[in-house]
């Protein structure tokens, strides 16, 4: 799965510490969810969009390595 | 009371001393000491009970991590869980064998390599998530 954090983080000049303490997580763990290495819940997503003013699908997209059954 | 990260880690530091003075003060006194059983199971218990003070200010502390660190230390403690299992089970196999030195690997030490076990896999996890690039 692939993120697109760093763009909308771009888009609104913010730095990781800014999003990071307004969805409640630490700046590292962030670095971690936006470097793709841990996958956040639905609802730090949910928080994510909002802060973002956009919706989870724009942000988290699925990449062809991510098979469907 | 809404208590802060930075409390509880002071919490958890105090615990730490505390518990590890109980510990300490109990065993060296039941060993110097010829103390009635009453007594020695009042001081064999005391220990655990500072421990479990530790433990409660640990799991406070869990809850107020956000899901990164939460997932750092839930793959630490299935580390040393399991890396715990296989090196009592090996020292039990090797103790049958030859005869351990009871100073090194009997049972007043062993929880000592099972803390050992728990920051490596903090070590590790942390490594996986928070550095690694």
């Amino acid at each position: 799965m692939k993120n697109l954090i760093k763009v909308e983080r771009a888009k609104k000049n913010w730095t990781q510490e800014y999003l990071a303490n307004k969805i409640g997580v630490s700046r590292q763990s962030m670095n971690a969810i936006e470097a793709g290495k841990f996958i956040p819940s639905t609802l730090l997503a949910l928080k994510m969009a909002k802060v973002f003013g956009t919706s989870v699908e724009s942000i988290f997209q699925l990449e062809k390595s991510d098979t469907l059954l | 009371m809404k208590i802060n990260k930075k409390q509880i880690n002071k919490l958890i530091l105090f615990a730490s001393i505390l518990w590890a003075a109980c510990y300490l003060i109990a065993l060296n006194v039941i060993k110097e000491y010829t103390l009635s059983n009453e007594i020695k199971v009042l001081l064999s218990i005391l220990p655990t009970i500072t421990f479990g003070i530790l433990i409660y200010f640990y799991i406070t502390s869990i809850n107020l991590m956000d899901e990164v660190e939460k997932r750092i230390h839930l793959e630490a403690a299935v580390f040393a869980f399991s890396t715990g299992l296989a090196l009592i089970m090996t020292i039990g196999i090797v103790d049958t064998a030859f005869d351990l030195n009871k100073e090194i690997f009997g049972t007043k030490k062993i929880f000592i390599y099972l803390f050992i076990l728990y920051f490596i896999g903090v070590a590790l996890s942390k490594n996986k998530y928070l550095f690694k690039k």
